[in-house]
């Protein structure tokens, strides 16, 4: 164990793990890359659920697990970027701590309890290293749980229609398919980890951690941006907040707002429009989230968090809706 | 059910349709794009100037580092840039088989004095270094330093390069881009010098790399900027020490996974072979 | 030859394990050859002889 968890001396054992353990540099690197490389993954296979619409009845219990394991994942990474205690760990933690004092009547008793003292100090590394241990097992558990609820109906498939007149073995036939991505997956992985290996961080996590000297900009990793953008986005307080944890939880609700009669938007138009400007939007949240809090971003953040509630509570069902009318007028015309 | 949606828009209308979309979400992007590029409330001055980017010897996925250059670069941290800055995350012992023989790094070390184990009564002692040692900052704390600088506090060296927006780059603009004057109309506060490449303009270091301030062993002539792409390649190998094994390792793994990879295309494409090709025939039963 | 060697699984093992050790070995020889004369010049085994004169080859380690 190279690593040291007290304050003073977390930075500098990180850098002695990348300078005097053997290939320690490639182990940091890749547990660095890696979150972000998990979290390509899951965002790819968040899009893919919703697009195919498997949320939808009969694995709302799937989904639900899946959106508990974002945010735990979330909760994961973002305690392992507190660890390298950096200048953005120091300042990231900071702010995303002083964020629980916005509840009402709690807020300011619940934040020092959070830190173990009075600011971000050594009890808030020390109890971010020992949760960090242990929220992946509990992610490897809701694993295990994910699996068991999808495999009792089993994967929905792109036309939305049930896969079970002609199936394949796992072994063999998928797990060789699988296998090819798992290698793109690695060589991308390696291009990362071996030539640009901090490409995705920000340089000012190499200065160590300093509650004297604020940075000149605060921003998380990539992965969060959308998320803090939305937070941001909000002149109140309380606002930001539960915006940011509402976009999260605004998840859950698309098995409800989807009023389709049909699963997945393989076959639907105005389905597919509403899903990639969704997804532009998303990604415009996440360039948002990483540019100074200025004049034009500032509206551009409300309207772009406007319209990703709106995605949910209005134009999934809206739109789910007119479909359907689509559909029974197609039938009945062919009927005739 | 799909015919009578795929009737109500001809193939002309389709493209239409979609030739719109593809427009207006096109020109909606640059338009964005745009208006991110201009729309800033804080000035160039303010984030400072980007620098532009080098041609170093180690860009490159194949390239090392240029290890004469690491050699002439240690020797300008060491006459100029040592004086106010230290460089803690480095020992003697890194710079063996780097640019330095382990006789030489040996000798540099023994040139300074080390806290020893104190003797049998307690007193302390001294101890000429080794090459376990780590080189020695010019101030023993913090308040040393500040006070030695008019109240700024020179950074560490051994991050930098990793530390500041871009990398190389940057720190090369840096060192060279002190001008003579600075511009008409700025104002800086006091002890500070000008320099565009720095956030906001004004910091405290002056400029110290003058043409033939050092005198190079293997006889490169000491321009300012030679000293400089030196003593930041130096720093660039003090940040990234692991960087030449770094980059043959990667190429290693880029080839052992993409071999995997076409490999792994094979295989699938052989189990699915059968699959793929098979004829699905379906008798109507006789009524 | 080759049923020889697959055709008890011990030889097989033993078959494998020797092949990696053998691959691992000359792979990482090539490269390292290939990326040595590649960045020839820049290297210190290169250079040292610009700066420290006599080849005291056990100095460097």
């Amino acid at each position: 164990m190279h690593y040291s968890s007290n304050i003073e001396l977390a930075f500098d054992s990180v850098e002695s793990i990348m300078r005097d353990v053997n290939a320690g540099w490639l182990m940091r690197y890749m547990h660095a890359n890696g979150a972000s490389f998990f979290f390509m993954c899951m965002y790819l296979h968040m899009g893919k659920a919703i697009y195919y619409g498997s949320y939808k009845s009969p694995r709302m219990l799937v989904w639900t697990m899946g959106v508990m394991m974002f945010m735990a994942t979330m909760a994961t990474a973002f305690m392992g970027y507190c660890l390298v205690y950096g200048q953005m760990s120091h300042w990231g933690a900071t702010v995303i701590t002083n964020l629980t004092s916005a509840m009402p009547f709690i807020g300011n008793d619940i934040v020092p309890f959070i830190w173990g003292g009075f600011s971000v100090s050594n009890p808030t590394i020390q109890r971010f290293f020992a949760l960090h241990f242990l929220l992946p097992f509990v992610l490897a558990a809701l694993v295990v749980m994910h699996f068991m609820a999808l495999h009792v109906h089993g994967s929905s498939s792109p036309l939305g229609l049930s896969g079970n007149y002609d199936r394949l073995p796992m072994h063999s036939y998928f797990l060789f398919k699988d296998l090819i991505t798992v290698f793109v997956f690695m060589m991308v992985f390696s291009l990362f980890v071996f030539y640009s290996p901090n490409t995705l961080g920000h340089s000012d996590n190499y200065i160590e951690g300093n509650p004297m000297v604020t940075p000149a900009s605060i921003v998380p990793e990539w992965y969060l941006l959308p998320f803090y953008a939305m937070l941001r986005s909000m002149p109140d307080k309380l606002g930001g907040v539960m915006a940011m944890f509402g976009a999260m939880l605004m998840l859950l609700v698309l098995p409800v707002t989807d009023l389709s009669v049909m699963r997945g938007n393989t076959f639907k138009m105005f389905s597919k429009v509403s899903f990639y400007l969704f997804v532009f939007n998303f990604m415009l949240l996440g360039n948002l989230g990483q540019l100074h809090v200025e004049v034009p971003f500032m509206l551009l953040g409300q309207l772009a968090t406007v319209y990703y509630f709106s995605y949910f509570m209005m134009l999934v069902p809206v739109v789910t809706y007119l479909e359907n009318m689509l559909f029974f007028m197609g039938n009945s015309k062919m009927c005739k | 059910m799909f015919k009578s949606s795929a009737r109500l828009a001809s193939p002309w209308a389709q493209r239409a349709m979609a030739t719109t979309a593809a427009t207006v979400g096109l020109g909606a992007s640059y338009v964005l794009y745009q208006d991110s590029m201009t729309a800033n409330a804080m000035t160039a001055s303010e984030h400072g100037l980007h620098p532009p980017a080098y041609g170093w010897s180690h860009n490159g996925m194949f390239e090392t580092f240029d290890h004469a250059s690491i050699r002439r670069g240690f020797q300008v941290y060491r006459e100029v840039c040592a004086a106010c800055h230290s460089l803690d995350r480095i020992a003697w012992r890194n710079l063996v088989g780097v640019s330095h023989t382990a006789s030489e790094a040996k000798a540099m070390a023994e040139e300074l004095e080390y806290d020893d184990e104190p003797d049998d009564e307690g007193n302390p002692r001294k101890r000429p270094g080794k090459l376990a040692d780590y080189i020695p900052g010019p101030y023993p704390n913090e308040q040393a330093a500040r006070a030695g600088n008019q109240g700024a506090l020179p950074p560490d060296l051994s991050l930098i390069v990793k530390a500041r927006h871009g990398g190389c780059d940057y720190l090369f603009a840096l060192l060279t881009g002190y001008p003579e004057e600075p511009p008409a109309g700025v104002v800086l506060p006091p002890g500070s010098n000008y320099n565009p490449y720095f956030p906001g303009g004004a910091i405290a270091m002056g400029r110290v790399l003058f043409d033939d301030l050092v005198e190079y062993e293997d006889g490169t002539p000491a321009t300012t900027s030679q000293m400089a792409k030196d003593v930041t390649t130096f720093l660039n190998w003090a940040a990234e020490p692991e960087h030449d094994d770094r980059k043959k390792w990667g190429l290693k793994a880029l080839i052992i996974t993409s071999s995997l990879f076409l490999l792994s295309v094979w295989v699938k494409k052989f189990k699915w072979q059968p699959i793929k090709n098979r004829k699905i025939v379906w008798n109507p039963p006789r009524k | 030859m080759f049923s020889a060697l697959i055709k008890r699984n011990s030889l097989y093992v033993a078959t494998i394990f020797t092949g990696a050790f053998a691959f691992q070995a000359f792979f990482d020889a090539t490269l390292t050859k290939w990326y040595e004369n590649h960045n020839k010049g820049k290297l210190w085994h290169d250079v040292r002889g610009k700066f420290v004169e006599g080849a005291g080859d056990e100095d460097d380690e």
